[in-house]
């Protein structure tokens, strides 16, 4: 069965630890505007990816990476082969190695997912059982590591969210705001979240309001407090709530007598 | 005479009602309210207080099935519907992962709210594009003792298999 | 041109609360419990007092309909420190006022029923 779906709800990350996980073969395209990405697993690692049809080729791959230059591909024959077929050629004309080929074959299929990790909207589709094209060399790759990796590089998302993990904190000014509020240059949205600070409002809610997504108003918020313009304080709950519950009472304890009655009923149904 | 809870959440649009409808033996009394806000026309309807259904065990014993309403504004009658449940079903729309977090939100609120047994079910299966309750599971970082079960919830039988799932659960942590 | 609903809705509202000086606090909420217009203090959750409403008319109905009471006109809370009464607009939306301890509940519900009826009117002239 095919899984689709939009990384805005189901990030990257979620689908290979998916496929990772459950050990899958198949194929995920993912779709960003007018970008194209095609993923391949082979039983929960990662076989192959092209982006936008770019660098299929061994050959402009080899050369990219500076594996071979221009004069020595200018010998190479001009007909277009398979990639498995360029690389015997490669290496029976002694200009590269084995090693080097699944080296840089690694490399590009590394980099190339590190880059999807930016993609945060933009479909998905994954179609299971569906391999990589025959002539392609693949590199099988832990799942695990691009994971690991692919997130550390997100970077700047990740830490404004490691920095403001909690949007339902509110923001107040600081108490000693002169020293700094002096020279402050702001931008029409940041003046708006500056506008409605409130310690009633959460951070979400005044990112709702101005209908900005997590990201840009961690970035604003994050700003605000390095300017040390307001400070994070826990979200005063207004009225007309009821009270914390009080501590849970343990549930009597349930007897199965009760438990096969349900279920010989139900199964009668 | 005894009465046991067992509630049904989930998101919006999940399929609570009919999970509820389907196996009821009254008419679910069901608080359905046609939607004014057309940023979530994907239905025409929706709960906004509760769903109600009952199945007579027997004559010292009566099963009432609770379905919380869906959106997030309607949260305190969530804690209210949990209160006492032998079990809680969390159904989750199966072609629509952008609910996932959400069901995972609420499955984590109902885990606070109460220690009870549940179960996670994968509902619509019967449609296409239908994500497999094992990817599924794993999508929403299901602990692996806790069972998700496809569902059709408008099929009688796939909903009495996922209350029967609950049950095995409960029946393992139940005294004798 | 003529005024937005919300705003004709809100006038209502605050003429209501300034006839009735009982009454603390007033929105109309859609039955699927959206906020439609509200005035109400800055300490109160606009949110949670609309799916508050929306949930309460819900069982309201459901009660009066199946214990053979007929349509839902009026749902009346009592606590210790005033009251919430919500009283259905039409098909389409409820309104809900808090009032205080001390309120004269016979004006409050005239206020009230004369403020529904109005409100009923601005809400179909979409």
């Amino acid at each position: 069965m095919a899984l689709r779906g939009n990384l805005r709800d189901f990030s990257l990350t979620q689908l290979l630890n998916l496929v990772s996980l459950a050990k899958k073969t198949g194929v995920l395209t993912l779709g960003e505007g007018s970008s194209q990405a095609t993923v391949y697993f082979r039983e929960g690692m990662l076989v192959h990816v092209s982006l936008d049809g770019k660098a299929s080729n061994l050959r402009n791959l080899l050369e990219r990476v500076g594996k071979i230059n221009e004069a020595q591909s200018r010998l190479l024959p001009r007909e277009a082969r398979s990639d498995k077929e360029w690389g015997l050629l490669l290496i029976n004309s002694g200009l590269i190695n084995r090693a080097d080929i699944i080296e840089a074959i690694r490399r590009h299929t590394l980099e190339t997912t590190y880059r999807l990790f930016t993609w945060t909207e933009g479909s998905f589709l994954f179609e299971p059982n569906v391999l990589p094209p025959d002539d392609k060399i693949t590199v099988p790759l832990h799942l695990e590591n691009v994971i690991l990796e692919g997130s550390r590089r997100v970077g700047e998302r990740k830490r404004l969210e490691k920095e403001l993990p909690d949007l339902g904190m509110a923001l107040r000014f600081t108490t000693q705001p002169e020293v700094r509020l002096k020279r402050i240059e702001l931008s029409p949205d940041e003046w708006r979240v500056v506008s409605s600070i409130d310690s009633s409002r959460s951070i979400q809610e005044i990112a709702q309001a101005h209908s900005l997504t997590d990201f840009q108003i961690r970035k604003i918020v994050y700003g605000l407090l390095s300017a040390g313009l307001v400070e994070l304080v826990p979200r005063v709950k207004p009225i007309s709530v009821a009270p914390p519950p009080e501590e849970r009472v343990a549930p009597a304890p349930i007897r199965k007598g009760i438990i096969l009655r349900l279920i010989d009923r139900i199964r009668r149904l | 005479m005894q009465t046991v809870k067992i509630v049904v959440t989930g998101p919006f649009n999940a399929g609570k009602t009919a999970f509820i409808g389907a196996i009821s033996e009254i008419e679910v009394v069901s608080t359905e309210r046609r939607i004014t806000d057309h940023s979530e026309s994907t239905k025409e309807e929706t709960t906004v207080a509760m769903d109600f259904g009952r199945i007579t065990v027997d004559d010292g014993l009566v099963l009432y099935l609770f379905g919380t309403p869906g959106q997030r504004r309607f949260d305190f009658m969530w804690e209210i519907l949990s209160e006492g449940m032998l079990g809680f079903i969390v159904l989750v729309d199966s072609v629509a992962p952008e609910t996932f977090h959400e069901a995972k939100e609420i499955l984590d609120l109902f885990k606070n709210y109460s220690p009870a047994c549940y179960v996670v079910a994968a509902n619509k299966q019967d449609l296409e594009d239908a994500w497999p309750p094992g990817d599924l599971g794993i999508a929403l970082k299901i602990d692996s003792d806790v069972k998700v079960v496809p569902c059709v919830a408008r099929d009688k039988e796939s909903v009495k298999r996922v209350l029967l799932e609950l049950l095995y659960s409960i029946l393992e942590t139940a005294e004798e | 041109m003529e005024k937005p609903r919300t705003q004709l809705m809100l006038e209502r509202l605050r003429a209501l609360q300034a006839t009735a000086p009982g009454i603390e606090a007033s929105a109309v909420v859609s039955v699927d419990g959206l906020i439609m217009a509200s005035a109400l203090p800055a300490e109160v959750e606009e949110d949670r007092v609309s799916a508050m409403s929306a949930a309460m008319l819900s069982i309201g109905e459901r009660i009066a309909g199946e214990l053979g009471r007929g349509t839902l006109q009026q749902v009346y809370i009592r606590g210790e420190n005033g009251y919430v009464i919500l009283s259905s607009i039409g098909e389409e939306a409820v309104l809900t006022v808090m009032a205080r301890a001390k309120a004269k509940l016979g004006l409050v519900f005239l206020d009230m029923s004369r403020a529904a009826r109005d409100l009923g009117a601005i809400l179909l002239k979409t």
